[in-house]
């Protein structure tokens, strides 16, 4: 079987293309910042007569940050699992750096890791049966958001495909790696609900043999 | 007029921007796209470089802007049709060998499973980096390189034995 990590690898190190002159750079980037220094200048001459004219009113706008538990991106998971993966600081970490360039993917992340939470317990379980009576737990459907983000919902329902079939080959070994794969959900997710510093779902998988 | 390059910045660029170049072609699959978004992301960078300099991962910054300007241009040129019916890469393209079998296999893949691949192998970042840069959850990253794996591994071992 060819090692296709390794030969992209060896391919990238072979012969680097040769980048824009820097010189070139620093003249676009010359010209952005003076840019963005003029929409700046309009921008705060704009907001000032936009104060000037809405006043007080302008205080009931709705905060341009994250959202909270409960936006409509939200509507039909569980509140309990919301409120917690937007306290869970690796969840903020990794949402944070789309939040200046990407916020529509921002809002579909969010959706994503609190059906991820849900859907990576539910897989404790099915595990835990497993090693407990030597057949695999039934894995509970995954919660069904009233709006749909995508690309995460999408992506909820390959990782469904993708552990299901898991389940269905019999072989638990399968399921154990899948969950203590470096980038699976096991690796982040609490197994304790609001507990973010302390066992994840793979430490659990692990004691569990 | 053109302001002077902090001598930071250029030396940032010239260890960086190789890479990042390569990545971007092998993400985007064509290499003036990758040119005008890596040239974007620095550019962007340089105008910003107070702020980006003191960021954990400036050339994490640079990925997510080269990426969404070059979303941004398929979309306006509506080129992403067109660029999938032109893949493989053209010859003229610069880096490692256009026709490599593996290079070109990475073309086949579809948009997202290439990126996901470019972004691990080639610019060598973690998974969970990958996922933060494409905006998914780790899981997907883990799911899309399993199987863009297991579909260039079967489109080398075919191609192997058509050679022999």
């Amino acid at each position: 079987m060819i090692d296709v990590e390794t030969e992209i690898r060896s391919l990238a190190q072979q012969r680097l293309p040769e980048p824009t002159p820097v010189q070139a750079i620093v003249a676009r980037g010359s010209g952005l910042r003076a840019r963005r220094r003029a929409v700046f200048t309009v921008a705060v001459l704009a907001a000032a007569c936009l104060v000037a004219t809405v006043g007080v009113a302008a205080s009931s706008t709705p905060s341009a940050g994250w959202p909270t538990p409960d936006d409509p991106i939200f509507d039909g998971l569980p509140r309990t699992v919301v409120v917690e993966v937007l306290a869970n600081p690796r969840a903020q970490d990794d949402v944070r750096i789309l939040t200046p360039v990407a916020p529509g993917a921002r809002n579909s992340m969010w959706q994503g890791m609190v059906i991820n939470f849900v859907q990576c317990r539910q897989l404790l379980v099915v595990y835990r049966t497993w090693s407990v009576t030597g057949r695999p737990g039934v894995l509970a459907p995954h919660p069904v958001p009233g709006y749909p983000q995508e690309p995460s919902y999408r992506d909820v329902q390959v990782i469904d495909r993708f552990y299901r079939a898991a389940i269905a080959s019999g072989d638990k070994a399968r399921l154990r790696s899948d969950l203590l794969n470096e980038s699976g959900c096991g690796v982040w997710v609490p197994a304790t609900p609001g507990d973010a510093g302390g066992a994840t779902i793979a430490d659990v998988v692990r004691s569990l043999g | 007029m053109v302001g002077v390059a902090p001598r930071d910045f250029v030396a940032w660029y010239a260890a960086e921007a190789p890479r990042m170049l390569l990545t971007l072609r092998a993400a985007l699959g064509d290499d003036g796209a990758a040119h005008d978004a890596a040239d974007e992301g620095f550019a962007r960078a340089y105008a910003r470089w107070d702020r980006v300099s003191r960021m954990e991962s400036p050339t994490g910054w640079v990925y997510v802007v080269a990426l969404n300007h070059a979303r941004s241009a398929f979309r306006r040129h509506g080129r992403e049709r067109a660029n999938a019916a032109r893949y493989p890469v053209a010859e003229s393209v610069p880096g490692p060998e256009p026709m490599d079998p593996v290079w070109q296999a990475l073309h086949t893949l579809a948009p997202r499973a290439r990126m996901a691949v470019a972004l691990r192998y080639v610019a060598d970042l973690p998974e969970a980096d990958v996922a933060r840069l494409m905006g998914v959850t780790r899981g997907t990253v883990a799911t899309t390189l399993h199987r863009a794996r297991a579909d260039l591994a079967t489109r080398l071992s075919v191609e192997e034995e058509q050679v022999r």
